[in-house]
């Protein structure tokens, strides 16, 4: 029997363009708001609870989703501001940056929320945020000793995640 | 009266040979497949020794037919006496035909006479499973020993096969080892035939 689909993770991972530890903070939520997953790295200044820090970073997210959605010049259908949109409807906003640090974002079609948190001077992380959801997909929906809606718990993900980021430019 | 007259369309199913079928499977769909196995069984025990054996069983149905099918397909219907033959055959041809590679290893227990090992760098079922410190020593692995269970069992080898971690140094994920120990019956069988 041959297996295929799965001898190499698909998208193959972007090539690392420098090595070190470049990521500072990583959130994983779902589509209800839930953190299934926070990893940190490099954080040295941490002013709120973990509770507080995950519901203001979850906020935030949707608000600035809304904001940019309902600002998008090129879209004619808007909708009323506040009313919430559905994953993959309007116009997708990806990263942010400030002079300290760079946040960037992705979304999959289920409501799965992808933050990274990295130095200023990253690229385009799209890529790595895609290969990251397919290694949650491959390692964390595929365990059958987890249950979709509670906290990530799987040694093997942390370790394959910590491993990718730290060869990420 | 329905059918009289009409040409016969087809023959006896039991005399159409039977189909090499399709090579190739979905990684991600056995996957799935496996993970749902392995929740529906959580839902319907207590214990983690209870879950492991529901998984055994589950396999040694597979192996009761790999086993069938094989010696029909592969071998032209001979039948393996031998202790050392059947081993082998565990060996390669089972797992070339479920997960597409020969084991990794195959050798004989030190410490008692009847027992030999399995190994394999990663079983196929449990590469996208990690065991959370509360399961203690679960492996989903008992699948596959009870496939190996079943092959034995319906060739006429008794035994009592588990699935072991064993980790190894310089990797992350630990090996994992069927361990196979022989009924008393089958070793004084092969000592009788020298």
């Amino acid at each position: 029997m041959q297996f295929f689909g799965g001898s190499e993770i698909s998208p193959s991972p972007p090539v690392p363009t420098a090595a070190g530890n470049n990521a500072h903070m990583l959130y994983v939520f779902n589509r209800n708001g839930v953190c299934l997953l926070y990893r940190e790295w490099n954080r040295p200044l941490k002013t709120l609870s973990p509770q507080q820090d995950h519901k203001l970073m979850f906020g935030l997210l949707f608000s600035l989703k809304s904001l940019t959605a309902k600002m998008d010049p090129t879209s004619a259908d808007k909708g009323n501001l506040g009313v919430p949109q559905l994953p993959g409807q309007g116009c997708s906003f990806h990263s942010f940056r400030t002079n300290t640090y760079k946040l960037s974002f992705m979304e999959s079609p289920s409501g799965i929320k992808i933050i990274l948190v990295t130095h200023p001077r990253t690229g385009d992380l799209r890529e790595s945020l895609k290969y990251i959801y397919n290694l949650y997909v491959e390692y964390v929906v595929k365990n059958p000793l987890y249950s979709p809606g509670n906290p990530i718990r799987s040694d093997l993900f942390n370790s394959t995640l910590d491993q990718y980021v730290r060869g990420l430019g | 009266m329905i059918g009289v007259g009409k040409m016969k369309q087809y023959t006896n199913v039991l005399d159409r040979p039977l189909s090499k079928g399709k090579q190739e499977v979905s990684l991600s769909a056995f996957a799935f497949l496996f993970s749902e196995l392995v929740q529906y069984n959580q839902t319907q025990v207590d214990n983690i020794a209870e879950l492991e054996r529901r998984l055994e069983d589950a396999g040694y149905a597979v192996g009761a037919r790999v086993l069938e099918l094989l010696c029909h397909r592969e071998k032209g219907n001979r039948r393996e006496t031998r202790l050392l033959g059947i081993l082998s055959f565990v060996h390669s041809t089972v797992w070339k035909v479920l997960f597409g590679k020969v084991a990794d290893s195959l050798e004989k227990g030190t410490e008692h006479e009847d027992e030999y090992m399995i190994s394999e760098k990663e079983l196929l079922v449990n590469r996208f499973i990690s065991i959370p410190k509360d399961m203690g020593t679960f492996n989903c692995g008992a699948f596959v020993a009870g496939i190996v269970r079943g092959v034995l069992d319906n060739a006429g080898f008794p035994a009592v096969v588990t699935a072991h971690f064993v980790p190894v140094e310089g990797q992350q994920r630990p090996r994992t080892t069927i361990l196979i120990k022989f009924a008393e019956e089958v070793l004084r069988r092969e000592a009788r035939l020298g």
